[in-house]
């Protein structure tokens, strides 16, 4: 590599390191300090955090419901991809509508699902024509909102999930399953010591990407039943810093969320690295 | 080979040049507005009078009341910018007292009559007027006159009604200012004050608000000014208390005056009370133009420009709709409610006084504590004592004790 080359290397990587820190460190740091900040260094505002009902809801919240989500698009992504990338594939509809939701904009598909879920939606009204009673689908703090929430947010997000799978199952070498066949191994069997080991690595990259994705939740649970409704840790920081005008407390909470985003991640990365080495079935493809 | 980079530090290098220079020219008038970009096509249009008469050019700059607010506090601290006029909401005035220029010289004694002398109050601290009205505004009862012939004309009636028809009445219990501007009538309106919470007045409201709590429709808790009116144009709501804008929303959707009205908001024991909401203008300390701001502020508080800034834009503002039109049908309950206007204190402390008065509001409405034991807690934590009298307004309010 000729001297030339050599500074054009370094420059490159000066310009990105200098955008980087400007465009993440800085205010990553900025905010840090401002979490620390009330008229002076304190804990002052993780202390008001702790006091605050709704913070500890949001907390909960942030938890249940990207693991419900996350089990619900792991799921429902792998029987999609294995339908779609099957030999004998559906038709193009099958596959428009499987894509369909991640290919709309977030906002409409979340106002159109609240269109169906509130009081006199679409969904009560069905219920009305089938002599059912209407239900509170986003009644504030009811279980039953949560589980809209978390079924709204794995609709419009599974298909991320089958995207990755089907990637991950067209790297399978076809010989194994031709090898599966002439052990005499069934379907389950298939799946299970075949299909699964060698997909593993890529659930476990749709796990933490998504699963990273889910804990940053916030568009679904604002549209559908507002900051109150189903709080969660990025709705509570938008609403002290937008309505309450606590710039501080809101750093704080987004520093929480900073947290448990980069623990869990870095947690379910390390899970998941243990389980793809040790999935079901790999001695026996070994 | 390093040409091109090169070329883009010293494309960086112009670009961040250029962002270091502010332009601003002796003929042009910069103002922050809230306003939507439609509105502000609007504004241009019915400023163009005052561009013609002055042989200037107004500048509209269409932004949040947040972020006007915060270019405000930037602007006083470095002691130059280019904002001219700023428009802010009401609630926001208590902390912008000292970044903005007094005006008791540039407004005229008749200009006093074109609003009521709560709405001058508001926009003044220690003696002096510091923010002039901008748009005025105040809530009424927004009813379903199908469903409710008779809207609600005092407490006991609403009661009455919230009983017999559950989920059917709402008040916005989100955290935020809203709900403070849909309790505060009650308070007010039993004698008690923002600034008096263990007051017997507030702890009256209260308790009557917490009697209503179960029969309030469930969405309350997150409901704000417009998913609540979404519920009443759907009909899943038929009581709630809005802005004028509200009227102005179901008519477009041929809903008022056929379906929905305005009415006043209910009497309580000390009679009615409404809140004043809207924008202010100020002038910056630091404005490049003052003269033209001022200027621009006279040209405003006059009864001909006032009546075109409601008619042009909209606005349900200082003017009230002609006796007989089809607005003053529609617009009955905000006229009704003139002489009953109510402003928030101006403190300096006020976005704490009102996040603690929203906590206090989910306590009783949503997770249905006493009222007395929560109003009791928010006056400790305020450090206000009902027997105190003060002259100065923010120790009434308790704002040693909450600093901004």
């Amino acid at each position: 590599m000729n001297r030339a080359a050599h500074r054009l290397r370094a420059l490159f990587v000066i310009l990105s390191t200098a955008f980087m820190a400007a465009a993440l460190v800085l205010p990553a740091l900025g905010g840090l300090v401002l979490s620390f900040d009330s008229h002076g260094p304190s804990l002052h505002n993780y202390r008001a955090l702790a006091a605050d009902r709704m913070f500890w809801r949001a907390l909960i919240n942030n938890l249940i419901v990207p693991l419900g989500s996350l089990a619900i698009e792991l799921v429902s992504g792998l029987a999609l991809a294995l339908t779609l990338s099957a030999r004998r594939r559906p038709g193009a509809a099958v596959q428009v509508a499987a894509i369909l939701p991640f290919a709309i904009p977030e906002i409409v598909i979340l106002t159109l699902a609240r269109y169906v879920f509130m009081p006199r939606g679409y969904m009560n009204a069905a219920l009305g024509l089938a002599g059912i009673h209407a239900l509170g689908w986003l009644t504030p703090g009811s279980l039953l909102s949560l589980l809209t929430v978390i079924v709204v947010d794995a609709w419009h997000v599974t298909p991320v999930v089958m995207l990755i799978l089907i990637a991950g199952l067209q790297t399978i070498p076809e010989e194994l399953y031709e090898a599966a066949q002439l052990d005499g191994a069934g379907t389950i069997a298939t799946f299970w010591y075949v299909t699964l080991p060698m997909l593993a690595p890529a659930m476990v990259g749709a796990v933490v990407l998504r699963g990273v994705d889910a804990l940053r939740i916030f568009s679904t649970t604002l549209v559908l039943t507002g900051a109150e409704g189903v709080p969660v840790l990025s709705t509570y920081a938008y609403q002290l810093w937008s309505d309450a005008r606590e710039p501080r407390e809101a750093m704080a909470a987004a520093m929480v969320l900073a947290i448990l985003v980069t623990v869990l991640g870095l947690a379910g990365l390390a899970l998941g690295r243990r389980w793809s080495a040790e999935a079901p079935g790999k001695e026996a493809i070994a | 080979m390093i040409a091109w980079p090169l070329a883009m530090l010293l494309a960086l290098a112009a670009m961040l040049a250029g962002c270091n220079r502010t332009s601003s020219s002796n003929d042009e008038l910069t103002i922050a507005l809230a306003i939507y970009p439609s509105e502000a096509e609007r504004y241009r249009s019915f400023a163009s009078d005052f561009e013609a008469r002055e042989h200037v050019q107004v500048r509209i700059i269409a932004q949040t009341y947040n972020d006007i607010l915060q270019v405000l506090k930037v602007q006083a601290r470095a002691r130059g910018g280019g904002l001219d006029l700023v428009e802010l909401d009401l609630a926001m005035l208590g902390v912008s007292m000292g970044d903005v220029a007094p005006l008791d010289a540039i407004v005229p004694p008749q200009a006093r009559r074109l609003f009521p002398a709560a709405a001058w109050q508001a926009g003044s601290a220690g003696g002096k007027l510091r923010f002039v009205p901008h748009r005025l505004m105040w809530q009424a009862m927004i009813y379903n006159r199908i469903e409710v012939p008779h809207p609600p004309a005092t407490w006991n009636e609403l009661a009455l009604f919230a009983r017999a028809h559950p989920g059917k009445f709402v008040l916005k219990a989100a955290r935020y200012e809203g709900a403070i501007c849909d309790v505060m009538p009650f308070v007010w309106s039993a004698g008690g004050g923002l600034c008096s919470p263990d007051d017997a007045g507030s702890v009256r409201a209260m308790d009557f608000l917490g009697g209503l709590a179960p029969f309030l429709n469930p969405e309350s808790a997150v409901f704000r000014e417009a998913s609540v009116l979404e519920a009443q144009a759907r009909g899943s709501v038929w009581i709630h208390f809005n802005w004028p804008f509200a009227i102005g929303y179901l008519q477009s959707k041929g809903l008022a005056p056929s379906v929905d009205m305005s009415a006043p908001l209910p009497a309580g024991p000390d009679g009615m009370a409404t809140p004043l909401g809207g924008g202010y203008l100020g002038i910056p300390i630091s404005a490049p133009h003052p003269a033209l701001a001022a200027k621009f502020i006279k040209y405003l508080l006059n009864p001909e420009t006032q009546r075109r800034l409601s008619h042009d834009l909209g606005w349900y503002g200082s003017v009230a709709p002609e006796p007989g039109s089809e607005e003053a049908q529609l617009y009955a309950g905000y006229t009704a409610m003139r002489p009953y206007v109510r402003a928030r204190p101006a403190v300096d402390c006020y976005t704490q006084l009102s996040n603690r008065w929203q906590s206090t509001i989910r306590a009783v409405m949503i997770d249905h504590q006493p009222a007395a034991a929560a109003l009791a807690g928010l006056a400790a934590q305020l450090e206000v004592k009902s027997d105190a009298r003060s002259d100065n307004l923010n120790e009434r309010c308790g704002c040693a004790s909450v600093p901004p």
